[in-house]
């Protein structure tokens, strides 16, 4: 079996150990003679230290002490030479004489003590205390006055002094009546009132926290700006850019900038200054072409707004343009019809007046009209450096 | 305040000694005197167990003040006083030991010098332990009688708490062996 270390015993003997070597260790010296014998040595050790030394100093012997370091720290600090400490005799406290002891006897066993005889006289009354009011006071005094001429004990203080009369119907008012002092402070009024309501100083405080919070973040954060998403009709439309204002390559060249396409939700990185709208910041879809037709144009085609034809007439820029009206059988124009090209795709649609302008590159172009309840129609045309026009007659389906 | 010297407290916490260092160090008496004071009742008995002798701890007990008062600026900055009070009473009682200076009047130690009955039993781990230098019979004594843990008695000795731990142990058996012999 091995023993326990000198280190093991320690630990366990100034209660160090925890857990399982605290258990070890206690199950090791129930069964190891060798070290228990040792773990009772080390315990008496203790013991006989504990009762040796742990003793308490002389508390006189000990105040000397102090009290001479003390006056040579004195003389040091002052440049004195230090006294002897033999020299010094500190005078100890006078002894006063032991109290007799005191003796505890049962109720009613205590030598001489004889049981008193019951009272026969009723207690007073509890009075109610009196407010201390120099109007109830002159009253008082005033009836006492007139109940006996003569001054009495019980009421000394109407000997000294006449009645005084109320407060209000006095001639001197400023002066206070006895027992004023003792009456409660009245309420104060005006600015004193406002200065002592905890409330104010609170409202105070909260807005001294704010003043000083606000240059801070203002100086940390800067100046807050506030951006409102929405925006008026008229604000929107100036959004869109007219199409000759693009400048980017290829088909895109008359195209507007769509309401919340890819592009416009970008915004356009070489202007820094373009402000998205409503549909942007809101991430609203975009515009669906009417009647749940596809978007033909979502690469870059752009459908003409509904209603709003206002470049019908106009090209978007210089080039080949190819325009035309499109009616029913009896020579009326039909409003909203789609007008497709296959090659670039592009759509628009038709006016009031039927009449469509749409950009097409010259060469052989196929053209598709399309519109509800109507037959569509298909037509091949040539396109040349100029402005083509067009007719087509769109035939109800039966 | 402790007062109370039969409770237990932390040696090694500061409370207000950096505070009253700093202003018996700036010439406040009144704070000195204050800090001098405060711990006469341990210091005592670390000095009784240094000497093992009443008047000699007395009187190393003022003398260990005094030179606290002179050399107050050598406190540890933030620290309590205790712990080095205590080292300065070890240098000093070891100093005079190797010098070879006693109190005027003191006699060598005897075991009835304590001034309590001794038994049998008692003696010999009495004068195993005044055998002991004034650095283990030191470090024994807090760590029997004051109790003081051993994270408290390294900083106290300046030591890590295993080097403590085995160097009690150590006195422990020595006594347990000379008692035994």
């Amino acid at each position: 079996m091995k023993h326990l270390s000198s280190l093991q015993l320690c630990a366990f003997l100034d209660d160090v150990l925890v857990g399982t070597p605290d258990d070890g260790t206690a199950r090791h010296l129930a069964t190891c003679t060798i070290c228990r014998a040792r773990y009772e040595t080390w315990c008496h050790v203790d013991d006989s230290l504990r009762e040796l030394l742990g003793q308490d100093p002389d508390e006189h012997a000990m105040e000397q002490r102090m009290s001479w370091v003390q006056i040579v720290v004195t003389a040091e600090r002052k440049g004195l030479p230090a006294p002897e400490f033999a020299v010094l005799r500190i005078a100890l406290p006078p002894q006063l004489p032991a109290p007799p002891p005191v003796q505890v006897f049962p109720p009613g066993r205590a030598p001489g003590f004889a049981d008193p005889a019951p009272r026969t006289t009723t207690p007073e009354p509890l009075k109610r205390p009196m407010l201390h009011s120099p109007i109830l006071e002159s009253q008082a005094l005033a009836q006492r006055a007139s109940a006996s001429s003569a001054p009495t004990p019980a009421a000394p203080r109407a000997a000294r002094q006449p009645a005084q009369p109320p407060v209000a119907a006095g001639a001197n008012p400023s002066a206070p009546p006895p027992g004023y002092a003792r009456m409660p402070r009245p309420p104060r009024k005006g600015f004193a009132a406002f200065v002592s309501r905890p409330g104010m100083w609170i409202a105070l405080a909260l807005v001294a926290v704010l003043a000083g919070a606000v240059p801070l973040g203002v100086a940390r954060f800067g100046i807050p700006v506030i951006k409102f998403g929405f925006k008026s009709g008229h604000e929107r439309d100036a959004d869109v850019k007219p199409a000759g204002d693009e400048k980017s390559d290829g088909a895109d060249d008359a195209e507007p900038a769509r309401k919340g396409s890819a592009k416009a939700r970008k915004g356009a990185p070489d202007d820094p200054g373009t402000q998205p709208d409503a549909s942007v910041l809101f991430d609203l879809p975009a515009l669906e072409p009417e009647d749940g037709e596809p978007d033909p144009g979502a690469t870059d085609a752009a459908p003409t707004r509904p209603g709003k034809p206002a470049d019908r007439d106009t090209p978007a820029r210089s080039g080949p343009t190819l325009c035309g009206e499109v009616h029913n059988p009896q020579g009326q124009p039909v409003e909203g019809a789609r007008v497709y090209l296959t090659s670039p795709p592009r759509m628009v649609r038709t006016d009031k007046s039927g009449r469509f302008c749409i950009s097409c590159p010259q060469g052989k172009r196929t053209i598709r009209i399309e519109a509800t309840g109507r037959a569509p129609v298909t037509r091949t045309v040539q396109m040349g450096s100029t402005k083509l026009e067009t007719r087509f007659t769109l035939v109800p389906v039966n | 305040m402790h007062d109370n010297s039969n409770a237990h407290y932390s040696w090694t916490e500061p409370g207000r000694d950096p505070e009253l260092a700093l202003a018996a160090q700036r010439g406040d008496l009144g704070a000195l005197f204050t800090l001098l004071r405060k711990y006469r009742r341990e210091l005592w008995r670390v000095c009784f167990a240094l000497t093992l002798d009443r008047q000699r701890a007395e009187r190393l007990v003022h003398d260990t003040l005094l030179r606290a008062a002179k050399n107050l600026r050598s406190l540890p900055t933030g620290s309590s006083m205790l712990p080095w009070l205590v080292r300065l009473a070890a240098h000093l009682a070891t100093a005079a030991a190797k010098s070879g200076t006693q109190a005027p009047g003191a006699e060598p130690f005897s075991p009835e010098a304590l001034g309590t009955g001794l038994t049998e039993m008692e003696r010999p781990v009495l004068e195993a332990f005044a055998a002991l230098p004034e650095g283990e019979r030191l470090l024994l004594a807090l760590d029997t009688i004051e109790h003081i843990s051993y994270p408290e008695l390294a900083v106290i000795a300046k030591r890590e708490v295993p080097v403590i731990m085995n160097q009690v142990a150590l006195i422990r058996a020595r006594i347990a062996r000379e008692e035994a012999a």
